[in-house]
């Protein structure tokens, strides 16, 4: 008798293999030309700003850092950086510290006759870090907070989703500088600022998500095999609400990025020495009307160009998951 | 002491309207029912759309709190047990799913959806887990080759199969099987209803099979229970319900049911229910039929009438209707020879 | 026989899709008549709905297209005509009902509206009476209080109203043609009793035909004059009501009969399903799409051609490769239908 069964439900099992959602949004996404040019500079962002780490990885005989470059803190050694982004040499060129981008300085030479290129690299670095780190920070606080609000829902729900309204009720940058004011200024209050204040976009979202997927069969199986909530919640229904979540991450790096350099720009998140695209900003700028040109545009640029990337690709990577947009 | 005995179970959903979310109202989906499970029985539920049995399915396996009544099994109140006799009665009840898209985690692997059970209930090493997946596959049908796949890279029917083989993954004594073949296709169907039919010989197990296909009930039950409006109004064995109906919702259900044979169609006497089921929020005064029904009378708007056995139809033939129709002195047709298979003259 | 309504000649749909061509529908001819009812029965990947959306160029193109066939509406040719002229047809001499109830009629206008609209496309009538007719038309499709819900939105109807509603909506302007698309899949088996028996009493009333499409044999035995069976795009069989269900001819038929679990009958057999599963629209064999699930197939013959129609009855057709005498004496060895006589 089982035979038969077999014979039956073997045969003709799928040959072609349907794609996967993840390939049909590859798919989708390939089709969507700014968004992989977002893509390409997200990469690019990526591979600059953790270029130390991955140095690391391909192994230390590889380092050869200068010893400056030793003695720095930990978030300022570029590893790709070909000068002390610190360091400044009076006498960088003919015309003294301040120098037009040349062989020898590729993007010239700021006031203190530091290396703009190397500074640039050793910010990027910094942003990378703070949009990762503070999304993160955000992720673990919303993606815990709002499953639980959408799958217990009733009192708890309330709770959760009237602290996150809170959070929104506030204007988002005077709350991030009251924190830094409060915390005070430098790296590390930086990306605690803006963790703390984004959670409240991911638990909303993903408590919409989690609100239907709640209801599907597949959740009703588990708990008929006696699965404990907590597993339920993670294991089966923050898997599945996910797909909105990338986006808004890709947006929220892109966002977070901005909102560092708008702190360091105000002199209230990197203090200088340390260099950051928003703090090169702010010591850049007024040297720009005397001509010198180089120190501020390249920052500039590249905050501008990184920003654009991560919110184009977040945008088509919407698009491309977006059962009912039409191909 | 049957296997498991259902006890005026009850399932009222409050409504809870405005900004207070005050209750005013209730979805009464389950308004009392009782009946019992043999083992190694296969009990059909049959209703339409709002007749409570998939609720009811639910509210036996305790993925919904009764508001009223009893589940008996094995000795233990379901609706009573303490956490841990509730883990250990899950191993016991299972539940196969209508949908078989939704019913299957698309982000897990078959091997972990079919897994799954044993690991919530620390079965066995994971070489014995991965092992037990694969002779579960093989018993519904598929390749240990599956087991690496994803749910959206099989077919409806196949993706039944899963299903099966996970609720089989305890090695459960009861399985309720909710409109297990609806959302598949027709050549499908018969494929699941012999599956399931093989596993129960193999198995012993006992099914509760709800489905609101007459057709499909008939052939997998013995025994049938035909719900409206949260109620029970009969319940028989199959045979004997399509033989001699005596609630008047039965013979008008049966009635409807489309028969693939156009000779029979043409000679069918139609019953034709006049308007809609009235929704569970507000179920008619008295007996919960009374409004659509051709025989009722004063004594229908009084009271819900009981569920009992009017003997003439058979011993165990329970229908609930102050007009139920009798049967006495009519002979029971003989069964026609294998040959003809007609259908009796009605 | 009464005035030919509709020649369906050679109908192919294909879709273009990123995967590949779908050929949902692959070569079909059928011809309704006034007053007859023609039952279009198949699977999931049949091609039976792509086909009725075929009929009134309703197939979104792209991806899909109508690669072939003429499709004659009285002598017409749909396939030639306009797009102004096409949407003249649609409502007005082909109208179309819906599976789903629920999605098929737009909740933010109420039902009286939604038919009076379609009215007044056609007809040169008022809103006024419009609105009447509109209200006249809920009452014949056995709306009670149909003056009062024809002011009604969708929400407060039920599923089966609805329905009714919608067969309202499609008789409006008396089609020549009413095509239902599962018309009563989405309901209770009570309802469904209802609608069949509404459809039935318009089509006497306008002496229309009528297509149905639907996978349920048994809505078919009740009303259908004439039954087409597809499979995977291509039709497999087609004749009178009798004919197939007493003396089907192809093994797919076989398989659907002898797979449902009957009501009437007493002796509770063991059901014979078809094996395998339903067909990959993308990897079609440029032969029979059953080959593979059939039981009797010729390798060298079923999957590389289609067979044309044999001819097995009156007004019967089927298209298979096996020779009829092997045909009828391998049907004969199958439970269902032994000594079936007919």
């Amino acid at each position: 008798m089982t035979e038969e069964v077999v014979a039956t439900a073997g045969e003709g099992a799928m040959e072609v293999k349907p794609l996967s959602p993840w390939a049909d949004t590859w798919r989708r996404l390939k089709k969507n030309k700014l968004a992989l040019i977002g893509l390409v500079i997200i990469v690019i962002f990526l591979l600059v700003g953790g270029a130390q780490e991955i140095a690391n990885l391909l192994g230390p005989h590889n380092a050869s850092e200068s010893d400056t470059a030793a003695q720095r803190p930990w978030w300022q050694r570029g590893y790709l950086a070909p000068y002390d982004p610190n360091g400044g040499d009076f006498h960088a060129g003919p015309a003294g510290p301040i120098n037009p981008p040349s062989m020898k300085h590729l993007l010239g030479t700021d006031y203190l006759g530091r290396d703009v290129l190397s500074r640039a690299l050793v910010a990027t670095r910094i942003s990378l870090l703070v949009g990762i780190i503070a999304v993160g920070i955000a992720l673990a606080i919303g993606l815990s907070l709002g499953p639980i609000s959408g799958y217990y829902g009733g009192a708890v729900d309330s709770v959760v989703m009237r602290m996150a309204d809170i959070f929104f009720a506030f204007p988002y940058i005077l709350f991030v500088l009251l924190i830094m004011t409060v915390l005070g200024p430098g790296f590390r209050n930086v990306f605690i600022a803006i963790g703390i204040l984004s959670w409240a976009g991911y638990a909303r979202l993903n408590r919409g998500s989690v609100l239907s997927v709640k209801q599907v069969e597949y959740i009703e199986a588990a708990r008929a095999q006696g699965a404990s909530d907590l597993r339920i919640i993670f294991r089966h229904v923050l898997p599945n609400t996910m797909a909105p979540i990338y986006v808004a991450i890709a947006m929220g790096i892109g966002g977070a990025i901005l909102t560092e350099s708008a702190l360091s720009y105000l002199g209230i998140g990197m203090r200088p020495p340390d260099a950051s695209w928003g703090s090169m900003i702010t010591d850049y700028q007024t040297y720009f009307f005397a001509g010198q040109w180089w120190m501020l545009t390249f920052p500039s640029i590249a905050l501008v160009v990184t920003v654009f990337g991560f919110i184009s690709f977040g945008n088509g990577l919407r698009d491309a998951t977006d059962p009912k947009l039409k191909e | 002491m049957s296997f498991l005995e259902v006890r005026d179970l009850k399932k009222h959903f409050p409504i809870r309207t405005g900004i207070l979310k005050r209750t005013t109202g209730h979805v009464y989906a389950v308004d009392g029912i009782s009946f019992s499970i043999e083992e190694g029985e296969t009990l059909g539920i049959v209703g339409e759309s709002g007749c409570g049995k998939s609720t009811a399915a639910r509210v036996i396996l305790r993925l919904l709190e009764a508001t009223a009544g009893s589940v008996v099994y094995d000795g233990i109140d379901v609706m009573k047990a303490s956490r841990v006799e509730m883990q250990r009665l899950r191993r016991d009840m299972q539940i196969i799913f209508q949908d078989p898209y939704a019913s299957l985690n698309p982000r897990m692997r078959v091997r972990n959806i079919i897994g799954e059970p044993l690991r919530i209930h620390q079965i066995g090493t994971p070489a014995e887990r991965r092992q037990r997946v694969i002779e579960l596959l093989e018993t519904v049908g598929l390749n240990a080759e599956h087991a690496e796949r994803y749910p959206h890279e099989f077919s409806g029917g196949q993706r039944q199969r899963i299903g099966v083989a996970r609720a089989l993954a305890l090695n459960p004594r009861l399985i309720i099987c909710d409109e297990p073949v609806s959302a598949l296709d027709v050549s499908i169907r018969a494929q699941v209803i012999n599956l399931l039919e093989d596993l129960q010989d193999q198995f012993k197990l006992t099914y509760v099979f709800i489905a609101h296909d007459l057709s499909v009930v008939k052939h997998t039950s013995d025994r049938v229970v035909v719900m409206y409006l949260g109620k029970t109004v009969e319940i028989a064995s199959s045979d004997v319900l399509y033989d001699r109906p005596q609630h008047p919702y039965t013979e008008a259900l049966l009635s409807a049911v489309p028969i693939p044979d156009p000779e029979t169609e043409r000679n069918r006497r139609r019953i034709v229910l006049e308007g809609d089921v009235p929704s569970p929020t507000k179920p008619p005064a008295g007996c919960v039929f009374h409004p659509r029904c051709q025989r009722a009378q004063e004594v229908c708007e009084t009271a819900m009438p009981p569920l009992e056995c009017t003997g003439d139809a058979g011993a165990d033939h329970m229908v609930a209707c102050y007009f139920a129709t009798r049967y006495e002195g009519v002979p029971k047709r003989d069964a026609p020879s294998k040959d003809t298979g007609e259908a009796p003259a009605r | 026989m009464d005035e030919l309504l509709l020649d369906v000649q050679d109908l192919s749909t294909h879709f273009m899709t990123h995967a590949g061509v779908v050929k949902a529908v692959n070569g079909v001819s059928f011809t309704l008549h006034r007053n007859e009812t023609i039952g279009i029965v198949g699977e999931s990947g049949s091609g039976k709905t792509v086909a009725a959306l075929s009929l009134l160029r309703l197939v979104p193109d792209p991806p899909g297209k109508i690669v072939e066939g003429k499709i004659l509406l009285k002598g017409r040719d749909l396939r030639e005509v306009s797009n102004e002229e096409i949407r003249a047809v649609r409502g007005n001499d082909i109208a179309m009902i819906f599976q789903d109830p629920m999605t098929s009629l737009n909740p933010v206008f109420k039902v009286g509206m939604q038919i009076a609209e379609a009215i007044m496309l056609h007809q040169d009538k008022s809103r006024r009476d419009a609105w009447r007719m509109a209200a006249e038309l809920l009452a014949k499709v056995g709306i009670p209080d149909a003056e009062s819900r024809v002011n009604q939105y969708p929400f407060e109807f039920s599923g089966g109203m609805r329905q009714r509603a919608m067969i309202a909506m499609a008789i409006s302007c008396n089609p020549d043609i009413l095509i239902a698309d599962e018309p009563t899949t989405a309901l209770d088996v009570t309802i469904q009793a209802q609608i069949i028996d509404v459809v039935r009493e318009m089509q006497a009333q306008y002496n229309s035909g009528v297509i149905l499409i639907t996978h349920d044999l048994g809505v078919v035995a009740e009303i259908a004059d004439k039954v087409m069976v597809m499979y995977g795009g291509r039709t497999v069989e087609y004749g009178p009501i009798d004919e197939i269900f007493y003396n089907p001819h192809h093994p797919y038929t076989w398989g659907l009969l002898g797979s449902l679990p009957r009501l009437d009958l007493v002796e509770k057999e063991r059901l014979t399903p078809i094996k395998g599963q339903p067909p990959d629209l993308l990897m079609l064999p440029p032969g029979c799409p059953f080959s593979g699930r059939c039981g009797y197939e010729r390798p060298d013959e079923c999957p590389l051609t289609m067979p044309d129609t044999e001819i097995v009855g009156p007004e019967h057709g089927v298209r298979c490769w096996i020779p009829n005498d092997e045909r009828v004496s391998a049907r004969s060895e199958l439970p269902r239908f032994v000594a079936r006589s007919k």
